[in-house]
Formats: structure tokens, sequence, C-alpha cells
């Protein structure tokens, strides 16, 4: 009856159970209420590896178990959490060295003709791109949030947007070839 | 190409909606959850298990339930032991009864020489 009860109880009453005495069912309610999104996050910015991403939201939950006094109860629970993943996905990037932010994301000609769905298109992106992309375009972080994550400006964040969705919709509908045509190409 | 030097590319409302239908959400395979609060147990951050300690009641419920069924199979043990003595006692007083007397029969004699 009280784990019941406690599928309704609000996220900031689940964490003081949490601090209070180390509550495993209120953990289990935080955790199921969050967990999915989470994951998803964490997912589309590793580009689809769900075992580091597995990882990284175990790696999240352990952290902010660990520092619950970080979380000032102003901001959604859930928002703070996906700060920490966010985080931690783009650590497991730069561990992996798959982090290059100044990659050129502009050329299809690596694959012209092949028109993917746009989940594809966002995981084909360098993890710099998509990580920008998904930020901000899915996940609704600022250029100024995104640049404090990233450690870049929001210029560049905004630099990187601009080529990452440039990719995605040449990768989504890919135009064709001007020599196919054979009208001798535009002016 | 620097960003000041461009035109922003803004989605259309179809790239839009396509980007606003992306799942949300995704299920973590079995047993993260458990990985998960084992990781904070080590650590010292949960406390002990709450859910799968059985409590007094179902203990005491639990205890009562074996020493019934423990009662009703000694009882009937008993009870067949009881029976198969009698059995045994009443096939010695059988056995020990004398058997009947036959009846000489007086037509059949043989006489040896």
């Amino acid at each position: 009856m009280r784990h019941r009860l406690e599928l309704s109880t609000p996220d900031a009453a689940l964490v003081q159970r949490i601090r209070a005495d180390g509550s495993e069912a209120a953990f289990e309610v935080l955790y199921d209420r969050h967990t999915p999104r989470l994951l998803q996050t964490a997912w589309r910015i590793v580009g689809g590896a769900q075992h580091d991403a597995e990882d990284a939201v175990q790696d999240a939950w352990v952290r902010a178990i660990g520092a619950l006094d970080g979380w000032s109860g102003q901001a959604p629970f859930g928002a703070w959490m996906r700060g920490i993943v966010v985080h931690l996905a783009l650590d497991t990037l730069r561990r992996q060295r798959r982090f290059a932010e100044d990659t050129d994301v502009g050329v299809v000609d690596d694959a012209p003709d092949d028109r993917l769905d746009l989940e594809s298109a966002i995981a084909a992106l360098p993890a710099g791109y998509r990580a920008v992309l998904v930020l901000h375009d899915i996940e609704g972080f600022t250029h100024d949030e995104i640049g404090a994550q990233l450690g870049i400006t929001a210029g560049t964040s905004k630099g990187q947007l601009f080529k990452a969705r440039r990719a995605v919709r040449a990768r989504l509908a890919p135009e064709p070839r001007a020599t196919s045509t054979g009208s001798g190409g535009k002016a | 190409m620097r960003y000041d030097d461009r035109e922003d590319i803004e989605w259309t409302d179809a790239e839009r909606g396509a980007l606003e239908a992306l799942p949300r959400e995704r299920v973590p395979i079995v047993g993260a959850r458990e990985r998960t609060i084992a990781g904070l147990r080590t650590r010292g951050l949960l406390g002990p298990s709450e859910r799968r300690r059985p409590s007094a009641v179902w203990l005491a419920v639990a205890a009562s339930v074996v020493f019934s069924a423990g009662g009703v199979a000694g009882y009937r043990l008993a009870l067949s032991r009881v029976r198969h003595d009698a059995d045994v006692a009443r096939m010695r007083i059988a056995s020990q009864e004398p058997a009947p007397a036959v009846a000489p029969s007086s037509d059949a004699h043989v006489v040896w020489f």
C-alpha cells in the first residue's frame, strides 16, 4: 500500500525520504519515473550506443543520489537529472575520442543516395554536432546552457547547430546531382 | 565560413513536427534498476532493502502453517502405527490358536506287513 501511494508522491518528497533514511522504495519510484527520459537523452547523445547510454544513466543516478543537496528544488528534478546525464554522456564521448567539434558535417557525398530517417540522420552526425542538435532542438537547452555543458561559447554552439541542421536536412533529402540532369547545372 | 556570415537554418513545419514526434523515452534493459540500487548500496547511499524483508506478521503466519502441517502429519503417522500394531497383534493371536482337530478317517487304513 505504501509503495502504491509513493507512485504519486512528488519528486521533492521522494528526495526528502532518500535524504532522511536512504529509502529504497522512494528511490525506485524516482528511478522508474525519470529513467526512460534520461536514457533516451543519453542514447541520442552517444549516437545510439545502448551500453554507453545505460552506463551514463547509472552513473548519473549514483552521482545524483550522492549529491542530492545540490538539487535546490527550484528547478524540476528531471531537468536537474538530465543535466547530469548529458554531462556524463558527453564525458563518454570524450573518453572515446569521438567528440570532434570541428569535423565538417556539411558533406553528404559519402552517401549521396541514401535517404535516412530522422533518428538515423541525427545518429550519423559527428558527436559534437549531434550533441548540440540534440540538446537544442530536442531537449530544449539554450545556447548558453549548451556552451556551459560543452565548454564552448554560445556563438560556437549556434554555429554547430547550423552545420548540424544542414547536414541532417541533406541526409534526409539529398539533392539530385547536377551531372545526372544533363542540363549543364545551375548558373 | 564564420557563423555570422551566413543565414540561419530554421526547420520547416514538417521537419519540426518530425523532431517533436521522436520518442522521448526509452525502456531500460532488464535488471538496470537493480544494478543501480546495488551500486548505490555499495556506496552507502541507500539503506537496507525494505521490500524483500518479510514482516513479523508474515513470519508468524508461516511458522503457524508449518507447525500445523507438522502436527497433522505426526498425528496421521501415529494413527497408522497404532493400526499397524493392532493388525500385527491380531495376526499373532490368530496364529497361536490351536488348529482344528482332524477327524480320523475310518475307512482308509494301510496295513503293513
